[in-house]
């Protein structure tokens, strides 16, 4: 079990995963600006192939590396003997509880180099948040999640996203409250058990 | 009168589908189904799946939280005696219900359920259970309000 603070954002990691591609791109500019002043097939491939793999990267990099830590993770807790009763995979976070052993175990999207195991007696509070704003007929969400917090770090892992706004009486927003309540629960029954 | 009434009947679940006449309600009773989950949920519509997995509760707040819950009311037709089982399965959310859909079976294929004959059934709690959900992403157009 990891007794280090949780760390959600890996600075050095965020900063070359955005600057690194701007970088090989500027430079790709520079070189085809002095060696291929004139145009060609090298010009072409100089101004061309870096920005588009560096729209790539951008958009799907951080998924692939999240994605394949996290199957690491599940693989390295089968091993260790933690159960994972229940996995809640968000855009940001994954959460794995073992409610039996009272422990949880955390990986993060901007943090996919480093996981966290620990007792669920180091949460300290647990609420859901149905982002509920406007008055009246205009109620609505466009977010829900659930929250907790380990030695005082705030955790907000989302069960439902959307760049719209929906009524909260809407099946996606419903669907993501209950998903919040029940992890919430789960998260809840893991701490009682946690020694 | 006859035809109007039968048309009437579609969207009167509690008349019944023979005579059109409104229906008794014989018997009520709220079950908690606890193998479906949410983000998790399947339609069935074999009556047996329901006689192995639904566990009566007496209040919705005896369900945990993602699980389904369904409704069951039991009619009788004062004029011809047809009998008729309304199973409402849905999802409750706090104090709102997010409905999956509603069954209906005319032939006693329930009768188990009603009238238990013994004990064994489904548990309400899920042991070992291993369970995994996502977070669900809308994405759209113009931002708007839906």
């Amino acid at each position: 079990m990891n007794s280090e603070t949780v760390k959600k954002l890996n600075v050095p990691y965020l900063l070359s995963y955005i600057l690194a591609p701007a970088a090989v791109t500027a430079l790709c500019f520079f070189l085809g600006y002095t060696f291929f002043h004139d145009g060609g097939a090298g010009a072409a491939i100089l101004f061309m192939v870096p920005p588009a793999l560096s729209v790539l990267w951008w958009a799907l990099g951080g998924k692939m590396i999240f994605k394949g830590k996290r199957k690491k993770l599940m693989n390295e807790l089968e091993r260790s003997g933690f159960l994972p009763n229940h996995t809640f995979d968000s855009d940001i976070c994954t959460v794995v509880v073992d409610v039996e052993h009272g422990k949880i175990a955390l990986i993060f999207f901007w943090n996919p180099f480093q996981n966290y195991v620990l007792p669920a007696s180091r949460i300290s509070k647990i609420w859901k948040d149905d982002g509920k704003t406007g008055m009246g007929p205009l109620t609505g969400s466009s977010r829900v999640s659930f929250l907790f917090t380990v030695d005082d770090i705030r955790i907000r892992v989302n069960t439902f996203t959307s760049n719209k706004r929906w009524r909260m009486d809407s099946d996606y927003i419903l669907t993501g409250i209950s998903k919040a309540d029940m992890m919430a629960g789960v998260l809840t029954e893991a701490k009682e058990r946690s020694v | 009168m006859g035809f109007l009434r039968k048309i009437r009947a579609v969207f009167h679940e509690n008349w019944c589908n023979l005579c059109q006449s409104e229906m008794d309600v014989m018997h009520k009773q709220l079950y908690a189904l606890p193998d479906l989950t949410v983000g998790h949920y399947s339609s069935h519509e074999s009556p047996e799946y329901y006689r192995k997995h639904l566990v009566p509760v007496t209040k919705k707040a005896e369900i945990p939280a993602g699980i389904y819950a369904c409704g069951l009311h039991a009619y009788r037709c004062p004029q011809c005696g047809h009998r008729r089982v309304q199973l409402t399965v849905f999802l409750p959310v706090r104090e709102e219900e997010k409905t999956e859909e509603i069954l209906f079976f005319d032939h006693g294929e329930l009768d188990d359920l009603i009238y238990p004959r013994d004990c064994a059934g489904a548990d309400l709690n899920q042991g070992n259970r291993r369970r995994q959900d996502s977070y669900e992403s809308r994405l759209g157009g113009f931002y708007d309000y839906e």
